[in-house]
């Protein structure tokens, strides 16, 4: 007899949920606040006429922060006393190895609660000599581990006995660099935000400014699910929230759903029903290093555009989704992120005239759901 | 006291066990040719690698071809269970009307949304 074949498709984790932006105990602050790194932001935004323009200048998002990308940075920089004190201590510091792969290379990452994460290979974690966990996503035999310094504490000083135990195996025992994108917010805001870029220019690095990237795309005509912020699974008179993250993620990845219908022999995928006409749809992408301060401001403005009155501009609702980066050491706050065949970590506000939301947050299988 | 708490009804529900659809972003390249297809021929391709190693009862799932862009990169939909098979399929498939080709997977999700970026071919104008 014929052994069954086994399913094999790896557990991944979808969490929705449903709440107002006006109830106290909403959690979309908490999201964004402890999501340290977005990649890319996706917002589509349905209107009702066909003059619409978007009401918010996207290239503002210059304003929010400044992002670096400095190359080959000796680990051993990040605990410099001297940084510590001007930086971590003193703002909200981002930090993230750039173009390496959190399953087979060494990464890194600081946060602004003032940790220093290395996510490092088992014959990196050998030689190096500080203390760390496995990844919990190994098997048997680890092959990943989890070295945490907490860069914060006042006992971390030259001359304590921890410190320079750190600042030795980083600096001595192994020559670990990497490629980090750097962004910082300080408390005083009579300092700039660029001084970051100062302080490793003086050390000799080359930093240079990460540009963001956007890509706007007008649809006309298009098929939209009706939705109900209070109905979540499908009626005959709207859509569940399964039909339309799947419309969401359709929009997003630019498919052409005119002519698709349940019997076509190439794609069955379809708009779900019941449906309506939109005469003018934006499908907006925003790329680069991002971090809570501007996934804040991006929020923020799609909300503003779904609740405004304005008749010309009507949205009846209205979605970003920040989609974290694949190769992040955390997803939101410290909760271990990992890659093993898909690395998500994205978060989606899909947001109602009546402050109403929805938010699906995704994550790959490894991943450690909430 | 039940309008406030209808007002600001909260919900949550955690999906873990495997999404109903799996997504592969792949691209069909032809040795010496590039990546000349149309929806139709990818289609019939897929179907193709499926049978050979599944044979008709293993390629009887449906695989949705939902996009094919200028630059050959094709978004397919597939049933959660058949996501294996398809994979394996498409990497065991080698040779299409006598010419080797090869299909290169760059992205699975269970979520469509995933596809739509990949910050592991994020390519940072300062870098290059």
């Amino acid at each position: 007899m014929a052994a069954p074949f086994a399913n094999g498709a790896p557990n991944s984790k979808l969490v929705f949920e449903k709440s107002s932006f006006d109830d106290p105990k909403s959690s979309h602050e908490r999201v964004l606040n402890t999501k340290y790194f977005t990649h890319n932001a996706s917002i589509i935004l349905p209107y009702s006429s066909s003059a619409a323009q978007l009401q918010f200048e996207i290239s503002e998002i210059q304003d929010q922060q400044v992002t670096y990308l400095i190359r080959d940075v000796p680990v051993h920089q990040l605990v410099d006393k001297e940084f510590i004190e001007a930086f971590v201590k003193k703002g909200q510091l981002y930090i993230l190895s750039q173009r390496r792969h959190i399953d087979t290379h060494n990464c890194a990452a600081v946060f602004p609660t003032g940790h220093l994460l290395l996510h490092i290979t088992k014959d990196t974690y050998e030689q190096l000599g500080l203390e760390g966990k496995p990844s919990v996503f190994s098997s048997l035999k680890p092959t990943k581990y989890v070295v945490d310094i907490d860069l914060k504490p006042d006992s971390f000083t030259p001359g304590r006995k921890g410190y320079d135990r750190v600042l030795w195996c980083l600096k001595d025992r192994l020559g670990l660099t990497f490629d980090l994108l750097i962004s910082w917010n300080p408390h005083d805001e009579k300092i700039c935000a660029s001084s970051v870029s100062k302080f490793f220019k003086s050390k000799g690095l080359v930093v240079s400014p990460v540009p963001w990237c956007v890509q706007t795309q007008w649809q006309n005509k298009v098929r939209t699910p009706v939705l109900d912020s209070t109905v979540v699974t499908a009626t005959e008179d709207a859509c569940g929230r399964a039909e339309a993250w799947e419309w969401l993620g359709a929009m997003a990845c630019g498919i052409d759903l005119s002519e698709s219908c349940a019997d076509n022999y190439i794609s069955t995928l379809s708009c779900p029903t019941p449906s309506g006409s939109c005469p003018r749809c934006c499908v907006l992408s925003v790329s680069g290093f991002f971090t809570p301060v501007t996934t804040k401001w991006l929020l923020e403005k799609v909300r503003n555009e779904v609740e405004s009155k304005q008749e010309k501009n009507k949205v009846p609702w209205g979605s970003v989704t920040f989609h974290g980066f694949q190769d992040s050491p955390v997803s939101v706050g410290s909760r271990e992120h990992g890659f093993f065949q898909e690395g998500d970590n994205l978060h989606s506000f899909l947001t109602f005239c009546n402050k109403d939301y929805w938010l699906y947050s995704a994550y790959g299988h490894h991943d450690l759901c909430q | 006291m039940t309008g406030d708490s209808e007002k600001h009804s909260y919900l949550r529900q955690v999906d873990k066990s495997p999404a109903p659809y799996f997504y592969i972003k792949t691209s069909l390249e032809y040795e010496g040719r590039g990546l000349e297809t149309d929806s139709l021929q990818l289609k019939h391709v897929i179907m193709q690698s499926m049978t050979e190693v599944f044979g008709q009862v293993g390629a009887s799932d449906t695989v949705d071809v939902l996009k094919l862009s200028a630059s050959g990169e094709a978004l397919l939909r597939v049933p959660s269970r058949s996501f294996v098979k398809l994979w394996g399929a498409l990497t065991l498939f080698g040779k299409y009307n006598g010419l080797p080709c090869v299909f290169r997977v760059q992205q699975v999700s269970s979520s469509l949304m995933s596809l739509s970026c990949n910050s592991r071919t994020w390519d940072i104008p300062a870098m290059s």
